[in-house]
């Protein structure tokens, strides 16, 4: 197990496992399961990563500003996507289709005249009732099945939107116009307004992982993706479960899909391709699956290096650099930065604690 | 082989009744027109070599397989073919062989499973507090409560059998199918369960248990009456010290020549 002091250390009963106080236990299992006592860290470090994110973005440059408003687009869509993976332990490389179809349904409303807020929102509903519907089959898969029939509509989406043309614009793409306007801010494509709303955004989703997560509903999802036979014997709507994950997902697409949608300000076929699905599911991987903050971190590390890394080194160069980074961050993390750096604060408060 | 019916004691209210149960697995006939009858406040042990059809049946019980004939009563509803959370939100509760618990939870949080269950059961409205409550006693009951907050794997083997019981009786449950809960359990293990055990008959009178078991003493201990299968078939049933003393049973245990030597006493 972990590091621990004699302070934390009680007698253990006979035929159980010897080890640290239930408070430090409790502490150590959380940062291990990304649930539990450390709720209320996890809501600071989300709201501490919303500062630094706004003070960065808001006293620099509109690049890196722009940079900031993509990687937290990105972490807004790794979120959705590490329900998929945390819950039910399936591999889904299909985030793309939902920032896709959150996108397009925004730039569809938002240019038929709806107010920009309204067509988010209709967007990011849209999306969860596709999430919805595509889950209904691929929710009767496990593991490889999963990921090959995820990869399979990412690897489509780009050709699919081409064909539909008509109505997506192809690869000549579309503009969208106007700006968002919520929150009582205004902002598209690299404004400070533009950052503030989808730092908001971001929270907001935070927030609610943390709270489905924690909560019965993350509890109870775990069990069906962890415990299949446990879930069924004891009555739990395992299928109903499945579905409400992937729509949570889904909508967290289109909440993603609608500011990129904004930022970006034009919605290409191109956009969309494989290398994108599989950059959310790296940055999931990277940042800590289990956390809200970890999805930022991930999110800025695919998100934004790889373009921040050319300003240093040539583009050929900066995708080795960034894969090295990739390797290296895997490396240190094992279940990503965010739980490292969690496990790792615990068992240096308890190591301060236990030496008071 | 045709069943030997041994006298029982004055039967109580039955609760499940399952008659005629066959089930096939390609074509081998894992259960042969099997009939099973559990009753309130009755534990029924269920015993007999490895591949006798022991889990099978549970599985049946538990709505995990179907079966390819039988019926199966409980309540006085037929419940014949019905899935899993039919069942128990009608009250089968069962554990595993081997341990199913979540491993993104701690040992405490998959226990609350079973309070998940009670909940959807719609028994009279007991609150967040009182089931957590419930079940931390029952993790003390079961001796778990010592890593009741680490994850599955950290825990000892035995534990999580136990902490799974404990997960089954928050439940509540009105049929509780044990299938090897003593199974890999250290001899200490095994004392804590048999006392468990105890303090679980106490608190829940009108439980009706069905414990499959290896350890014959363990479940002539815990049960008054037992069922016993070779090769799909019923062999047995009747009281504990009558199964186990009937030469069906002890041939199939033991094998002809070997239940034929204890027998002469040599």
């Amino acid at each position: 197990m972990t590091t621990q002091s004699p302070a934390e250390t009680t007698p253990a009963p006979s035929g159980s496992v010897s080890g640290p106080s239930r408070f430090a236990q409790k502490l150590l299992t959380s940062a291990q399961t990304g649930r539990g006592s450390l709720i209320w860290v996890r809501h600071g470090t989300l709201a501490i990563a919303a500062i630094i994110v706004l003070v960065i973005g808001l006293s620099s440059s509109s690049s890196l500003r722009y940079g900031l408003i993509y990687s937290t687009v990105y972490a807004i869509l790794i979120l959705g996507n590490n329900a998929v993976q945390v819950t039910l332990g399936e591999i889904n490389l299909g985030s793309v289709a939902f920032i896709a179809f959150g996108a397009y349904s925004v730039m569809m409303l938002a240019n038929a005249g709806v107010p920009s807020g309204l067509a988010v929102l209709l967007g990011i509903v849209l999306t969860a009732i596709v999430g919805f519907l595509l889950a209904i089959p691929t929710s009767r898969l496990t593991g490889l099945a999963t990921a090959l029939v995820t990869f399979a509509l990412s690897y489509s989406l780009r050709d699919l939107a081409i064909y539909l043309s008509p109505i997506t614009g192809g690869e000549a793409g579309v503009f969208v116009k106007g700006k968002l306007e919520v929150f009582g801010l205004s902002g598209a494509g690299a404004d400070p307004a533009m950052l503030i709303i989808t730092v908001i955004a971001m929270v907001i989703a935070g927030v609610g992982h943390i709270w489905l997560l924690h909560r019965r509903p993350g509890r109870v999802a775990l069990t069906v993706g962890e415990a299949r036979h446990a879930a069924t014997v004891f009555g739990t709507p395992s299928m109903w479960v499945k579905l409400g994950v992937w729509t949570w997902s889904a909508a967290l697409g289109g909440l993603a899909g609608g500011i990129y949608a904004y930022s970006v300000g034009f919605i290409s076929a191109t956009a969309w391709t494989i290398m994108f699905a599989i950059f959310v599911f790296v940055g999931g991987l990277i940042g800590g699956t289990r956390s809200a903050v970890g999805a930022w971190v991930g999110g800025i590390l695919v998100g934004g290096m790889p373009i921040w890394l050319q300003k240093f080194v040539p583009p050929t160069a900066a995708t080795l650099v960034f894969g090295l980074i990739l390797v290296v961050a895997i490396l240190a993390g094992g279940k990503g930065i965010a739980q490292f750096a969690e496990r790792y604060g615990v068992r240096l408060f308890l190591k301060i604690r236990g030496k008071r | 082989m045709n069943a030997t019916t041994v006298p029982a004691a004055a039967a109580p209210e039955v609760t499940l009744k399952a008659t005629g149960i066959d089930m096939a697995f390609g074509g081998v006939k894992a259960l042969d027109g099997v009939s099973i009858q559990l009753s309130r406040g009755r534990w029924t042990g269920l015993i007999g070599p490895n591949g006798s059809g022991k889990t099978t049946l549970l599985n049946v019980l538990s709505g995990l397989y179907r079966p390819s004939a039988g019926t199966i009563v409980l309540e006085g509803a037929d419940v014949s073919g019905a899935r899993p959370r039919t069942l128990s939100r009608r009250g089968v509760v069962r554990t595993f062989q081997h341990p199913q618990f979540a491993e993104g939870l701690s040992i405490f949080d998959n226990v609350l499973l079973g309070a998940d269950l009670r909940r959807r059961r719609g028994l009279q409205t007991v609150s967040k507090r009182e089931l957590e409550d419930r079940a931390v006693h029952l993790l003390e009951v079961f001796g778990c409560w010592a890593f009741a907050e680490h994850v599955p794997s950290e825990a000892p083997y035995g534990g999580r059998k136990l902490a799974e019981i404990a997960r089954a009786v928050l439940a509540d449950p009105v049929v509780l199918l044990l299938d090897e809960p003593a199974a890999g359990l250290s001899r200490e293990e095994r004392a804590e369960l048999v006392d468990s055990l105890k303090v679980i008959r106490t608190e829940s009178p009108q439980l009706a248990v069905c414990l499959i078991e290896h350890d014959v003493r363990l479940v002539a201990a815990a049960c008054e009456t037992m069922q016993a299968l070779n090769f799909g078939k019923v062999i047995a049933v009747g009281a504990s010290e009558d199964v186990l003393a009937n030469e069906d049973v002890k041939q199939a245990y033991l094998g002809k020549s070997a239940a034929r030597h204890q027998k002469e006493g040599r």
